[in-house]
């Protein structure tokens, strides 16, 4: 088991610098340079120039990446060439603000997602049935800004309940209360389709299970249903639908850049964005690492749990 | 990743019972398919939709892309335009129905390219083993490190807005899938085979299992294809809500409900028109792969 | 008439006369935070940082300029130029020296006087690379101003000398350019190049408190600002990036921003029917035009320019995109430009048919290709993809097949770094548009690529010597004249062809007071306050 993890825990490091590579040719392939987001549009070309080559960008190119690369094994992800600032603070600020909405999201999404899923399972084609699955079908096809956006004017502008957009409120110390009432529409909007995706799934692996030969035998037994459910279609339903939760935490955190937007949620989404139309490397590759690392600790994460749950998984030192 | 791994173990049927007649799996999933309301009501929206687009020249009362200020935002039931006009003038319902081709080229070919590249990478690594299977996963590894969506995004912002870059942005996201589902489904199919082959069975097994082989590989395949199609469309309108959809004049479902989005409080059917487009053939692409991944799964039992 | 009556109408006649003289007369009241929602993070709160207009707001508010532009009379025919840091200046008679005298009892933000030192450290970080907190960026960004400069000295403790390489008649305005803030130098010796956008130290009326990357830009009162009169009232004030459009005026309408710096023209009617918000229309100096391509055989001939010109619906084009916050343009110089002339008619009014007549008298045959640029978006842009589609189908109409390309962002600026490659391209111009000098910069010979942003690569000797003529002039008077008669010329001549002039529309809640947003890129918090 030891053995296991340390392998992952070294094979990641690989991803981690074929990423830091596809981020860093990206970029250079891309026109444009920071130069230009900086002077904007009104500079002329020799002071574009001018400032490229302060900036170091004339220099060959795989100097430019393992001097990089040199700094950032020692933990020196460099400074923003935007705002000047260090970079690992700032991506690490936006990390825990995606991570702080990506957990909302999950929470909600995960737990109401499962409920629904459940109780579905439990009373195929009935209403309830149909109506969530109807209800949950929408969830996974409408577009997320669109929903927050619907979201805003209806329960911000309309109604005044929750406010248009931010983290916390600007005029004076708002507190955990404040951030809360500020997470309620942007979670909500990002968890709909998590919340969707996890009821599908959840009843479908749940109707897959109560079919099976064991949790009949169970019934014959004379379990109630609620041991039948609980103790043994639920366990076995579980590993899929685990599954499927973390694929949608890991979504979130990266992916939810179209509801930071709307919200103006400073999460790492947003950063990661903006990081590209302004061509600013240094924080490019600090947010798409530390989103690469989540990615693998989550994947990680749940391999080790289907081993807890379930032993007769083997390991073989990799996928499959 | 496991999910996957996962999602292709739980997709792929198990083995035929014995003792049954020897009806083609295909043609029995058909016939579930066909029973299945909701799954032939998608197909039904989608090929509508199909239609209208190649039809657009025909049904459309007004040429898309003409630009009348007198009509500006003009509500819907005026008179020539049906479903009223856009910010700039335009038919809405013109510019809906030329609309149509762009929104399912956007929907299906990204999905299809990436079918292609994704089944291949798949099926070579499975096959040849060793390295090469080493080298295909690890560059999916590294894929699958980024968010699908700021993948996306990256490709779409920097080259820029138009059509064939939207595509080309959208391709990326679902080839780790493709590539994982079969290489999980010919690497399962393989070890079976090989281990049946190992009990030496009679070859009457073998050819039932060669019998199976198609559909546990096509089935998967062709339930994420419907699915990714409809989160491709979902994809596609997030980033024309960004601005990196189609150029002008171009008519594109994402591009009208993103302007739209801006005279809401004015002229709400200028995003919920186009909106609604967007949302049907999502839902009926979703209702589609969900019937599909139902019938082509035989141990789900009614 | 009873007593009890007469008195209760004279109590009336003086509560009807004395409440609304009252009211008006209402106190400015100190306190509050203003919050201003604004489209994009700026850069590093550094003044020489950044040449985009997102940051150079923020950096207004903290350091000045030794002159500045009065950015608080709004009905005026141009910004009032007014001392800054220095309440006088005098230019030599060869128009090649300036000596500024500096206010005393001026001190920085952390307590150091403002003395002539001070500035030239100042100038020594963007000119002098042996100094000791040389800014490279800095240099590059404020090149356009310190390209002129031969040499600075500080000539006495307050008062400080800049001797020009040839004389430059519109050197007061470039020195105006808040990128020419001062700062505190003993802040930047503490903190350098890399720190001092977090810790920015100038003389302005508001002092750098925090920022938070991706959230806001906080700015607190300065309790020691020099000038007394114009002290800002609001204590606080937050800048806050919200980039979606629609999420801004949604924040304007529920309160949760006070003022929005950038407000589309499809939401101006919305916002105009909210009860508690109005928009205002600062028509700063703006100039939107499309860039001709002169190295294109096309556009060679002037006919084929001005038949573009002819082509064009451009005042269609304004009513039905701009609704009010901008209108079409047909002069070089914007209004609000001191140069700018009420009396010059359009002298290629729409008329596709006379556009038709000059396309064929110069041999352009029918469905010839063009292609057209613009950027997807940008925050002088206005709505380059829907203008830039109403000029399609403007060109449709005269036989002329173009074709659209529309470009991100950083792409687009990246393609100002040569000269054009297509036909036309649309530019936007708004830092500059306030002095006339600026038509040289776009349309003279000697700024063509990489020297300048002359990118359609137009040459004209006679313009060009019009040009020399009045950026060596130091008489006011005679330069705008000057510059009037060359744009005569080119109006002739069509260098490009002038598309619209923006008003820049921003949403205010009425209950913000003394906020004056005159005909300045810029603006000043001093005079806001907020009723309760």
């Amino acid at each position: 088991m030891r053995t296991y993890i340390l392998r992952r825990v070294v094979a990641t490091l690989p991803v981690l610098l074929g990423v830091s590579l596809v981020v860093f040719s990206f970029l250079k392939l891309v026109p444009g340079d920071p130069s230009h987001a900086l002077l904007g549009p009104e500079a002329t070309p020799a002071q574009y120039a001018a400032l490229r080559q302060a900036l170091g960008l004339d220099e060959p190119i795989h100097v430019q990446y393992l001097s990089w690369l040199n700094r950032a094994v020692r933990g020196d992800l460099g400074r923003s060439i935007e705002t000047r600032e260090p970079v690992l603070p700032i991506i690490w600020k936006s990390y825990q603000n995606s991570l702080l909405l990506a957990a909302a999201a999950f929470v909600y999404s995960t737990l109401v997602g499962m409920l629904i899923g459940i109780v579905s399972a439990t009373r195929p084609r009935s209403a309830f049935d149909r109506c969530t699955m109807l209800v949950a079908l929408f969830g996974v096809s409408m577009p997320a800004f669109w929903l927050g956006i619907m979201l805003i004017l209806l329960f911000s502008v309309q109604l005044g309940w929750f406010p248009v957009g931010g983290m916390s409120s600007v005029r004076g110390d708002g507190g955990a209360f404040d951030v809360l009432r500020h997470l309620t529409l942007p979670a909500v909007t990002l968890g709909t389709l998590s919340l969707a995706v996890v009821a599908r799934m959840t009843r479908s692996t749940m109707l897959e299970v109560v079919h099976q030969e064991y949790v009949r035998t169970a019934r014959a037994k004379g379990l109630r249903e609620w041991a039948v459910i609980g103790r043994h279609a639920l366990k076995n339903a579980l590993l899929p639908v685990l599954t499927v939760v973390a694929l949608q935490l890991g979504l979130n955190l990266g992916g939810a850049v179209l509801t930071e937007t709307v919200f103006s949620w400073p999460g790492l989404g947003r950063q990661i964005f903006r990081s590209i139309s302004t061509r600013d490397l240094p924080v490019l590759q600090g947010g798409t690492l530390i989103l690469a690392l989540s990615f693998v600790m989550i994947n990680l994460a749940v391999d080790l749990l289907y081993a807890v749950i379930d032993p007769r998984i083997r390991y073989r030192g990799g996928r499959e | 990743m496991t999910a996957g791994s996962v999602a292709g173990a739980s997709l792929l049927p198990a083995p035929c019972p014995p003792g049954r007649p020897g009806r083609s799996p295909a043609l029995l999933a058909l016939g579930r398919l066909r029973r299945d309301r909701f799954a032939v009501a998608g197909a039904a929206l989608v090929l509508l939709m199909l239609a209208a687009a190649l039809a657009a020249p025909l049904l459309a009362p007004h040429d898309p892309t003409a630009i009348n200020p007198a009509l500006r935002l003009a509500s819907p039931g005026s008179p020539g335009y049906p479903l009223g006009g856009d910010e700039l003038g335009r038919c809405v319902l013109s510019r809906l129905l030329w609309g149509a081709r762009l929104s399912l080229l956007v929907a299906f070919l990204p999905v299809l390219v990436s079918l292609g590249i994704g089944v291949t990478a798949g099926a070579l690594a499975a096959w040849a083993g060793g390295l090469v299977d080493e080298g295909v996963m690890r560059t999916l590894d590294i894929l699958l490190a980024f968010p699908p969506i700021l993948l996306a995004l990256g490709i779409a912002a920097s080259l820029g807005p138009g059509t064939w870059n939207l595509i080309a942005s959208l391709l990326v996201i679902g080839v780790p899938v493709f590539a994982r589902l079969t290489r999980a489904a010919v690497l399962g199919v393989r070890a079976r085979l090989f281990i049946e082959a190992a009990e030496a069975l009679g070859a009457s097994r073998t050819v039932i299992l060669g019998r199976h082989v198609l559909p546990n590989v096509v089935a998967p395949i062709l339930v994420y294809f419907t699915l990714q199609c409809g989160r491709t469309v979902i994809a596609a309108t997030g980033l024309s809500f960004l601005g990196l959809g189609a150029p002008p004049p171009a008519p594109d479902w994402g591009g009208m409900l993103a302007a739209g989005q801006k005279v809401l409080a004015i002229a709400p059917h200028a995003a919920t028109v186009p909106g609604l487009a967007i949302f049907l053939l999502t839902v009926a692409l979703n209702l589609l792969g969900d019937g599909l991944r139902d019938a082509l799964d035989p141990t789900l039992k009614e | 008439m009873t007593n009890s009556v007469l008195w209760r109408r004279l109590l009336i006649g003086a509560l009807a006369i004395l409440v609304p003289v009252g009211t008006a007369w209402a106190q400015p009241k100190p306190g509050g935070i203003l919050v201003i929602g604004i489209e994009g993070e700026p850069a590093a709160i550094d003044p020489a940082a950044s040449t985009s207009l997102g940051s150079l707001r923020i950096t207004r508010q903290i350091t000045e300029t030794l002159i500045k532009e009065d950015s608080r009379v709004l009905d005026t025919p141009t910004a009032p130029i007014v001392p800054g840091l220095a309440e006088r200046w005098e230019v030599s008679k060869d128009g090649k020296v300036y000596t500024f005298t500096l206010r005393r009892n001026v001190t920085f933000a952390d307590g150091t006087p403002l003395t002539a030192e001070a500035v030239k450290l100042n100038f020594d970080r963007l000119m002098d690379p042996g100094s000791k907190n040389y800014f490279k960026t800095g240099a590059a960004a404020t090149a356009k101003t310190t390209n002129w400069v031969k040499s600075y000295a500080a000539t006495g403790s307050h008062t400080f000398r800049i001797e020009l390489k040839e004389p430059f008649g519109s050197f007061h305005r470039a020195i105006m350019h808040p990128s020419m803030g001062i700062i505190s130098p003993k802040a930047l010796d503490e903190w350098g190049n890399d720190q001092i956008g977090l810790h920015l130290v100038g003389t302005g009326p508001f002092v750098f408190k925090e920022r938070e990357r991706g959230v806001k830009v906080s700015l607190a009162k300065n309790p020691t600002y020099w000038d007394k009169a114009n002290s800002p009232y609001v204590d606080q004030v937050v800048f806050r990036v919200m980039p979606d459009s629609t999420a801004r005026a949604a924040a304007l309408k529920t309160g949760e921003i006070d003022v929005d710096i950038m407000v589309l023209p499809d939401f101006v009617e919305d916002l105009r029917r909210t009860p508690n918000v109005e928009v205002v229309m600062p028509r700063t100096p703006h100039i939107w035009f499309w860039r001709l391509n002169h190295q294109d055989p096309l556009l060679k001939d002037v006919r084929v320019r001005r038949a573009l010109w002819h082509a064009m619906d451009l005042e269609g084009m304004s009513k039905a995109l701009f609704r009010g916050t901008g209108q079409a343009a047909w002069q070089f110089l914007p209004p609000k430009n001191p140069a700018h002339r009420a009396t010059v008619a359009n002298p290629y009014p729409y008329n596709p048919a006379r556009a038709r007549q000059l396309l064929k008298e110069a041999g352009v045959a029918e469905g010839t290709k063009m292609t057209i640029r613009v950027p997807a978006e940008g925050s002088s842009y206005m709505r380059p993809r829907e203008m830039a589609e109403w000029v399609q189908a403007n060109l449709k109409a005269v036989g002329l097949d173009a074709k659209v390309e529309s470009l991100e962002w950083s792409t687009w600026i990246a393609t100002g770094t040569k000269p054009l490659d297509v036909h036309l391209a649309c530019s936007a111009w708004q830092s500059i548009a306030h002095d006339p000098y600026m038509l040289e910069q776009l349309w003279g010979s000697q700024f063509q690529p990489p020297k300048g942003s002359n990118l359609g690569m137009y040459a004209n000797e006679e313009l060009d010597k019009l040009f020399s003529q009045a950026r060596q002039t130091p008489d006011e008077a005679k330069r705008l004249a000057l510059y009037q008669k060359a744009e005569d010329l080119m109006l002739a001549d069509v260098p490009a062809i002038p598309v619209a002039n923006d008003f820049s529309p921003r949403g205010v809640r009425k209950n913000i007071k003394g906020l004056l947003m005159g005909p300045s890129a810029f603006f000043d918090l001093t005079g806001v306050w907020i009723e309760k």
